[in-house]
């Protein structure tokens, strides 16, 4: 068994010595040295993604067929298994195993990076119907969830900054790849009505004043906002890093997509405790039954 | 929970239920449930008793459903209604 401590401690440690990796092997190895460790973090990104994703999957088996919170698990597992496929279709371009799209190249190529890229696109949508549902079931419990001012205060600058990134659509990609800008301005507006949404669940669950629940779905808001941080990093790194700019944005990108999955990991974890604790059960632990 | 006196026994109803529903649904969540629940038997959290778990538990079971699916619900049910057979309600490590 691991305690849900222990994992925390472990993700904060990988979290810390991350970026000191990084800039050893920038420094010493060059961009060369630099892409490996940012491969690397992608790579332990996508294994935690897998775990989340099985995990993910036998918590949806833990409802009822007719609960609410089954078709949410649900989702988030679509959300997390399409993912995975686009992080696997990333894995074969960043290995070479496939070549990148240029021009003239044949179709099924363009289809593989291009189309496909909007697989994420996809996936964040299932997620963005998860959260609705989310939302739905907490106002439907009778208690009275409510979201502040102060919520709609944070939630303005985000409904603004798809505009942002419109406006410094140039920095969004360093590769020259205007098929990858595109990408991202959809993925910016998707992000920023997720993590309005977020803010939403995190009052939500603060409002709870503690609990497993609220553990859970603090974890999912964490995970989300590594993911949109995700994002604005490119833009920024770009603008504080003009040179060698392209391997510092890849790797701050990946980190905090390796970020996103460990907090989808403590998630689970976390759900499986509400259950654990809901029969009495004493501590946080995770077993080898996340998988499901 | 025994006690000797009735406002003991009506305060540790009150407890028990709490101890049983906050390391689930937080502290706050408790305590709008029990006020909830108590309500719609009649009672206000200040006069329920460990003999009102049963009716307790059958009011608290919809809201609970909805927050957290039915089999996370029922134990948290099963639970209560064991507080008014005498049982324990359990410690949970916080």
């Amino acid at each position: 068994m691991i305690r849900a401590k222990v994992l925390i401690r472990a993700f904060i440690a990988l979290a810390a010595i991350g970026p000191s990796v990084f800039l050893l092997a920038n420094g010493y190895g060059g961009d060369d040295g630099g892409n490996a460790v940012a491969n690397g973090a992608f790579v332990v990104g996508l294994l935690l993604e897998v775990v989340a994703f099985l995990g993910a999957s036998g918590v949806r088996r833990d409802f009822d067929p007719d609960d609410a919170w089954r078709t949410v698990w649900t989702l988030i597992a679509a959300f997390l298994g399409v993912r995975i496929l686009a992080e696997l279709r990333l894995a074969t371009l960043l290995f070479g195993l496939v070549p990148f799209h240029y021009e003239g190249a044949p179709t099924w190529l363009f289809v593989y990076v291009v189309v496909f890229r909007y697989l994420y696109t996809v996936s964040d949508l299932l997620f963005l119907w998860a959260l609705v549902l989310t939302i739905r079931s907490y106002k439907d419990s009778g208690f009275d969830f409510r979201v502040t001012p102060r919520d709609y205060a944070f939630m303005a600058p985000l409904v603004i900054a798809p505009v942002i990134a419109y406006e410094l659509r140039h920095m969004l990609t360093l590769t020259g790849d205007t098929y990858l800008t595109g990408y991202r301005l959809v993925a910016v507006t998707i992000n920023m009505a997720l993590a309005c949404l977020c803010i939403v669940v995190r009052r939500y669950a603060l409002q709870m004043g503690g609990g497993a629940v609220a553990r859970v779905w603090t974890a999912v808001v964490l995970a989300t906002a590594a993911r949109v941080a995700s994002f604005v990093s490119v833009a920024v790194v770009a603008q504080l890093l003009p040179t060698g700019a392209i391997v510092a944005s890849d790797f701050v990108e990946q980190y905090l997509i390796t970020i996103f999955a460990a907090c989808w990991v403590l998630a689970i974890v976390y759900q499986r405790d509400v259950r654990r604790r809901a029969s009495g059960a004493p501590g946080t632990t995770m077993d080898g039954s996340l998988g499901g | 929970v025994p006690s000797d006196s009735g406002s003991q026994a009506v305060l540790d109803a009150r407890t028990a239920v709490a101890r049983v529903l906050k390391p689930v649904v937080g502290e706050f969540v408790a305590k709008t449930a029990i006020s909830m629940a108590s309500k719609r038997i009649g009672k206000t959290p200040e006069t329920i008793e460990l003999s009102d778990a049963q009716d307790l538990a059958t009011a608290l079971r919809p809201a609970l459903r909805t927050l957290l699916g039915t089999p996370t619900a029922e134990a948290l049910v099963a639970r209560i209604r064991a507080l008014g057979d005498g049982e324990s309600a359990g410690e949970v490590t916080p």
